[in-house]
């Protein structure tokens, strides 16, 4: 059965190819990469995949029973399925994915056009029967329609249940080697929520010698490139439709999408096709300047769709830009603390951004250290920042506190925070690091590395890893290294770079007392210890498991 | 009168055109909606601005007549666990409908900031493997409670709160269909109740009409049973003037009236949030008070006292410490 889905399959791709330009298709289709030189991913990343299939495919059988096994990681958008299957192509090796059978009793009325996986026949089929009979009848027998070629099976989907029992996925990929007869890929993509990792624990990794390739998020020069090759072949194809996107508008669509190249397409889809009748109204007013003109699209695209406007936000929080006159004036005694207006309303600001106030808190918090102008406005914007956590973890049925808490940080940070002086900061902005579900995958490993009774993951964070790190016991396994690793962040460098950037723009131009202490900005989630081991000082970076 | 259909159904826009607010990006959908090919969109923004309509504006201008079996609609109500992402969406995602060129399939999952990670996991290959024949229009209140790989397969498009004016606007043009009689506080007192929630606005305003027959603050304010923000107002305004003993008089009228504290303390920040006399750091360090006493309150401690101890916190940021 699995054979009749991929005739079908092939039969898709193959129209597809011939269709390839048509209309009915997003870009992300039309455009896709065909060749090796149009990939945007790093040629390192390629010339590993390509490596590998030689080595295991290419120079022929592998041994018996040793089935090699490839994992593509990498961030959403940065090119996994794409380099594989270009590389593929050029290689000429045939894929083959297994898709999710639907698993109801489907409805026969409903005439659809063709069914995976034969249900009907089977009804009773579990989801693991049809995977572990893909996967082994896939890599033995040739489809119908293939002419001899070589093949692998590619696993992008890995059935939910195996989420709740990992030892059967371990068990299936350990048959797959024992018996399979040609290469698996499987690819996960890398978020921070992804429980799928939890499926490839290191010692499985070593067990079954998986090979793990891991893609980086696309770099700028390369988006660049892409999406300049794209508006060029859009506009061949695309005839009136299209409208040529601003430089500015290219910029910030690169600059928004972080590296996922998917993203930064889809966006620019968005753009270039949307605005057709925009700029034909445009145009029939010609005599306004065309500065105007061009000026209408970027804030139009700002205020628009899309991630562009987080960051857009982010900089009116932290910028703060004021008014010139002062309007509400303060008694005497206040006069300290009189401003000019702000030209954003902060809470207006947050409700476009469309995200979650955590999420928000986040990014101005991962930010704003290169918005304070002296320790005086670190230390009061820590208290914002510590005060709108401290209202949000409140349980509220109602969600006032959310805007209350995210009103609270916005507003403390739009009056405390001063410019730096003679000091203009230019960078871009990025994304928070701090990530509670990714701290919260981390306890599970530790706990699931270092079983020790009795002991809280807390304990173990804090006070058993740091010393066992530094102890450095000969009888660790590798999982547990690496656990230690990424627990008991060894930042040495780091540390004192910021510490020194602190005082060079801070201390030397404030007259207040200065205690190091008070520069920990990212107060309430990182605490800093300063442990001294025999030789070296190390700093400690521990994780607020709660 | 009574067996009417919701006036927010009845008012439904149809067309682009009548759609209110975010004029842009209704603009930009207008445009594909003439072009065909649609990517698939993700419309974030909060409630009651007009995301489902829009959607639905755009599927039916797509798809004309064939509307009916080339929509799927799925919202929070429907069960959308990884089986009905797994089978039912797959399943009309594979059903043949014969479209014109650049048309195709749309599934519209409403609220899918709701779905579970695993269903939208699932969704994430589903939307590629079918994206010849169909395509996603997501709404959602928040977008990062959409999982990354999909807002990645997606354009994301956000809905900006509307502005009272144009809630404003709408409610006039509803009153005079309906024939409503409105005094003008009435229309003030659903503008602001409703803080630019398109639906709820006119939610209000049949209840008010069904119930009073008269449209005006006070009957508005009946039904959505709120303190007074004028109330409110000159309570924060004599706070600012440091003058605690008018304060704690119309704290003391609230709170005999009725209200829970919760309600007291959330409306306080509401009207300090949008004040426009209060000078900024009196603006901070009142919101700042207001967050800390709403913890307080939802802790269980809902007294006059509490409340009274608020508006102190509030005289004292303008106090002479001495």
């Amino acid at each position: 059965m699995a054979k009749i889905s991929l005739g079908m399959k092939r039969k898709a791709t193959e129209s597809s190819n011939l269709e390839r330009n048509s209309e009915a298709q997003s870009w992300i289709d039309r455009f896709a990469p065909q060749s090796k030189e149009k990939l945007a991913v790093h040629k390192k990343k390629i010339e590993e995949v390509e490596s590998w299939f030689a080595r295991n495919l290419i120079s022929k059988k592998f041994e018996k029973g040793k089935a090699p096994i490839l994992l593509l990681v990498g961030p959403t958008g940065s090119g996994k399925t794409t380099s594989l299957r270009v590389v593929a192509q050029d290689l000429d090796i045939h894929i083959k994915e297994w898709l999710h059978p639907i698993t109801q009793e489907s409805n026969t009325a409903q005439g659809s056009a063709w069914r995976e996986g034969g249900q009907q026949d089977y009804p009773k089929e579990s989801v693991v029967e049809h995977f572990m009979d893909f996967i082994f009848q896939g890599s033995r027998y040739n489809s119908l329609f293939d002419n001899d070629s070589q093949r692998i099976i590619l696993l992008e989907e890995i059935p939910s249940i195996f989420l709740r029992k990992p030892e059967e996925f371990h068990e299936a990929l350990r048959r797959y080697q024992a018996f399979g007869r040609c290469p698996l890929v499987i690819i996960l993509c890398e978020t921070s929520s992804s429980r799928e990792f939890k499926l490839f624990p290191p010692e499985i990794k070593r067990e079954l010698q998986i090979h793990t390739i891991s893609f980086n998020p696309i770099a700028n020069t390369l988006l660049h490139k892409a999406i300049r090759d794209i508006i060029i072949e859009a506009s061949k194809v695309c005839g009136k439709n299209f409208t040529h996107p601003m430089d500015s508008v290219v910029e910030s669509v690169v600059q928004s999408c972080q590296g996922d190249l998917r993203l930064a397409v889809n966006l620019l889809e968005m753009n270039c096709m949307g605005t057709a009748k925009k700029l034909a109204n445009f145009e029939k007013k010609k005599p306004k300047a065309t500065k105007k003109d061009s000026k209408a699209a970027t804030t139009g695209i700002g205020a628009k769709d899309s991630s562009l406007y987080l960051f857009h936000s982010l900089g009116k929080i932290l910028y703060s830009k004021r008014e010139d006159k002062i309007i509400h004036e303060l008694p005497q005694h206040l006069k300290l603390y009189e401003r000019p207006p702000t030209k954003e309303v902060p809470e207006e600001v947050f409700e476009r951004t469309c995200v979650s106030q955590d999420l928000f808190t986040r990014m101005l918090e991962n930010n704003a250290v290169n918005f304070y102008g002296s320790v005086k406005s670190a230390s009061n914007c820590a208290e914002f920042f510590s005060l709108g956590d401290h209202v949000n973890a409140t349980w509220d049925p109602s969600g006032v506190l959310d805007s209350l808490a995210i009103s609270v940080t916005m507003r403390g940070l739009m009056f405390h925070l001063e410019k730096a002086k003679g000091k203009t900061h230019f960078g871009t902005f990025k994304k928070p690091t701090y990530d509670r579900r990714k701290t919260d995958d981390l306890a599970l490993q530790v706990r699931h590395e270092f079983l020790m009774h009795g002991t809280s993951t807390e304990m173990l964070v804090s006070d058993i890893l740091p010393y066992t790190f530094i102890i450095r016991p000969p009888d660790l396994s590798q999982g547990q290294w690496d656990v230690l690793n990424q627990c008991v962040l060894v930042r040495k460098s780091q540390m004192n770079t910021r510490q020194i950037e602190i005082s060079e723009k801070d201390v030397f131009d404030e007259d207040d007392e200065v205690r190091v202490g008070e520069t920990d900005f990212e107060a309430g989630e990182k605490v800093l210890e300063t442990v001294s081991g025999a030789a070296e000082e190390f700093e400690i970076e521990e994780i607020d498991f709660n | 009168m009574a067996n009417e259909v919701p006036w927010v159904e009845k008012y439904r826009p149809e067309k682009f055109t009548e759609i209110v607010g975010n004029e842009e990006t209704v603009a930009r959908l207008e445009v594909f909606s003439r072009q065909g090919n649609v990517p698939n969109i993700i419309l974030c923004g909060p409630p009651g601005v007009g995301k489902t309509t829009t959607i639905l504006c755009l599927a039916r201008l797509l798809l004309g007549s064939s509307f009916r079996e080339a929509v799927l609609e799925l919202n929070a109500s429907n069960d959308r666990g990884i089986d009905v992402v797994r089978n039912k969406i797959k399943m009309f995602a594979q059903t043949k409908v014969t479209l014109p060129p650049g048309r195709h399939k749309i599934i519209i999952l409403d609220e899918a900031d709701s779905m579970t990670e695993g269903a939208q996991q699932a969704l994430r290959r589903t939307m590629e493997n079918f994206s010849k024949t169909t395509r996603f229009a997501l709404a959602c209140n928040t977008s990062d409670k959409i999982i990354e790989p999909i807002q990645s397969r997606c354009a994301v498009i956000r809905f900006g709160k509307l502005s009272d004016a144009q809630v404003l606007a709408k409610i006039i043009d509803i009153c005079r269909k309906e024939n409503v009689s409105y005094a003008e506080d009435g229309l003030e007192a659903l503008v602001y109740t409703a803080q630019g929630d398109m639906r709820q606005a006119i939610g209000n305003l049949q209840s008010t009409h069904v119930g009073f027959g008269h449209v005006n603050g006070k009957n508005v304010f009946k039904v959505c049973d709120e303190p007074h923000p004028l109330i409110i107002k000159e309570m924060i305004e004599y706070c600012a003037k440091g003058d605690i003993d008018e304060a704690y008089a119309r704290m003391q009228t609230l709170y005999s009236l009725g209200y829970a504290a919760e309600d007291i303390v959330s409306n306080m920040f509401r009207v300090t949030k949008t004040n426009q006399t209060l000078p900024e750091y009196l603006k901070l360090e009142f919101i700042k008070h207001i967050g800390l006493t709403h913890m307080t309150v939802l802790q269980g401690l809902g007294s006059l006292l509490q409340l009274t101890a608020l508006l102190a916190d509030l005289c004292q940021t303008i106090e002479i410490k001495s």
